[in-house]
């Protein structure tokens, strides 16, 4: 009588799997992409998934979470243009993310580690074809930047670093940008050094803006902007 | 469960397929106006290398298997009532024009007319005509299925060699012309509305015995088309 029940609830439990994708129902996703000097950008994969939550970007450019389902994918060709049929998700799943230059092992997505990731958020259900605005994708710069102690113990520093990040979210209706990403630090008396590596967009730069205390008393506060050209790059601070 | 489903419907098909042939016999035996040939057969059979054409997404993006196929054909007074059931499978070979799965099952069920055209004793050429409803099942991930369907109007035409009176091997083609209710944006409509496939087939026919009578015929007076025509 137990493994009836049990069944039953395996039977209830499997009916409540969401149902991701509208019946016969397809879409088209298109999107040309370029590099920084508007040249065409080959075999850059570009997927369209959906998520029943919400994304958010982890330090280091990670995406929190995996997709749900993959719904079309495809990579662009020499002249740097994607065309593909897609599923269509239904209405509910209201994160519905469109990435280009995506990695994803389960879905087979292997991202160009040169370039940047850009993340196109759909939160509205689509209706009609996906066309996407010309996207520039920027290569990636190694950045190390650290900071030597030459002055008296004492002194405190705080800082932060402001650069953008590699992975980019692109609100698709508003055409608003999440890329900014701040860094913060402190260097008490104890502490004589501190370092970090950063992946930066190349063409880009960092802001590092700082004040330096001594007790309670502020010395000395400003900042310094770092560009960022060359695909590593090493930067030093010393106070 | 629709595999279940289907078999129960072929075999209330059978059902009544005899229980009318009694009948049927019955008023014949009383006419002294009617001539009825009835009889009734049951084909399975394989659909051999499908072929899609045209500019669609399944001509584009599958590559289709051979088709498992059940058909229960009532023949009465020279014309021929078909209920077919026809399953496939189509492994997608470009998911940028279908959407990202990898493969499908088709499924075909449908109700036909057709003329049988007896050529010898042994030998008969039956075209028919065929419409029906398309089920198309993707699977995406774990459980998740993508359901497409529509409609179709199918031609086909057997071959059919008879061996023994319950008996015969068949061959022959069936093409369907599909009309999906996938929609889509309308760049792209026109590669989801239609879909042909063009199918040769081959099989195996299992058939009661045959059953004709005459003006004025009772009792005894059963005689087989092929002695009496």
């Amino acid at each position: 009588m137990k493994d009836s029940y049990f069944i039953l609830f395996l039977i209830v439990l499997s009916s409540c799997e969401p149902d991701l994708v509208e019946d016969n129902r397809r879409t088209i996703v298109e999107v040309k992409i370029t590099d920084s000097e508007q040249e065409a950008l080959p075999n850059i994969n570009v997927a369209y998934g959906v998520s029943e939550r919400e994304i958010f970007i982890q330090d280091g450019d990670q995406i929190n979470q995996r997709f749900q389902a993959v719904l079309g994918q495809d990579i662009s060709n020499t002249s740097g243009d994607v065309s593909f049929i897609s599923l269509v998700a239904k209405p509910q799943f209201n994160t519905q993310l469109i990435i280009i230059n995506a990695e994803s092992p389960f879905f087979n997505l292997v991202e160009n580690p040169t370039y940047e990731k850009i993340i196109y958020k759909l939160n509205d259900a689509v209706d009609g074809s996906i066309r996407l605005p010309e996207t520039t994708l920027r290569k990636k710069a190694t950045v190390g930047f650290s900071i030597e102690r030459l002055s008296a113990a004492n002194t405190t520093l705080f800082y932060d670093l402001s650069f953008k990040r590699t992975t980019t979210v692109v609100d698709f209706s508003s055409g608003e940008r999440l890329e900014d990403d701040r860094s913060f630090g402190e260097l008490t008396p104890t502490i004589a050094s501190d370092s970090r590596t950063l992946q930066i967009p190349q063409g880009t730069s960092l802001l590092l803006t700082y004040s330096i205390f001594n007790g309670q008393e502020l010395l000395e506060q400003g900042s310094e902007e770092y560009l960022i050209n060359e695909s590593t790059e090493n930067f030093e601070f010393n106070f | 469960m629709n595999l279940i489903f289907r078999a129960g419907i072929v075999f209330v098909f059978c059902l009544s397929a005899v229980q009318a042939q009694e009948q049927l016999e019955d008023v014949a035996i009383d006419s002294t106006k009617q001539q009825t040939h009835l009889r009734f057969h049951f084909d399975l059979g394989a659909g051999v290398a499908p072929q899609a054409a045209g500019d669609n997404f399944i001509a584009n993006g599958y590559d289709l298997t051979t088709s498992f196929d059940l058909a229960a054909t009532f023949e009465y007074n020279y014309l021929t009532f078909h209920l077919n059931f026809t399953r496939y499978k189509g492994d997608v070979t470009d998911p940028t024009v279908t959407g990202n799965y990898t493969s499908t099952r088709f499924s075909r069920s449908s109700l036909g007319i057709g003329y049988p055209w007896k050529v010898s004793n042994r030998f008969t050429i039956n075209p028919s005509i065929h419409y029906g409803e398309i089920r198309l099942k993707s699977n995406l991930i774990g459980t998740e299925e993508l359901k497409d369907n529509g409609q179709f109007i199918g031609v086909g035409l057997k071959m059919i060699y008879e061996f023994t009176d319950w008996f015969s091997l068949y061959a022959g083609m069936s093409g369907y012309q599909d009309f999906l209710r996938i929609k889509t944006p309308s760049a792209i409509q026109k590669s989801f509305d239609r879909a042909l496939l063009i199918v040769p087939v081959i099989g195996l026919r299992f058939s009661s015995s045959k059953t004709s009578r005459k003006k004025g015929e009772k009792g005894d007076g059963i005689f087989t088309r092929r002695d009496g025509l």
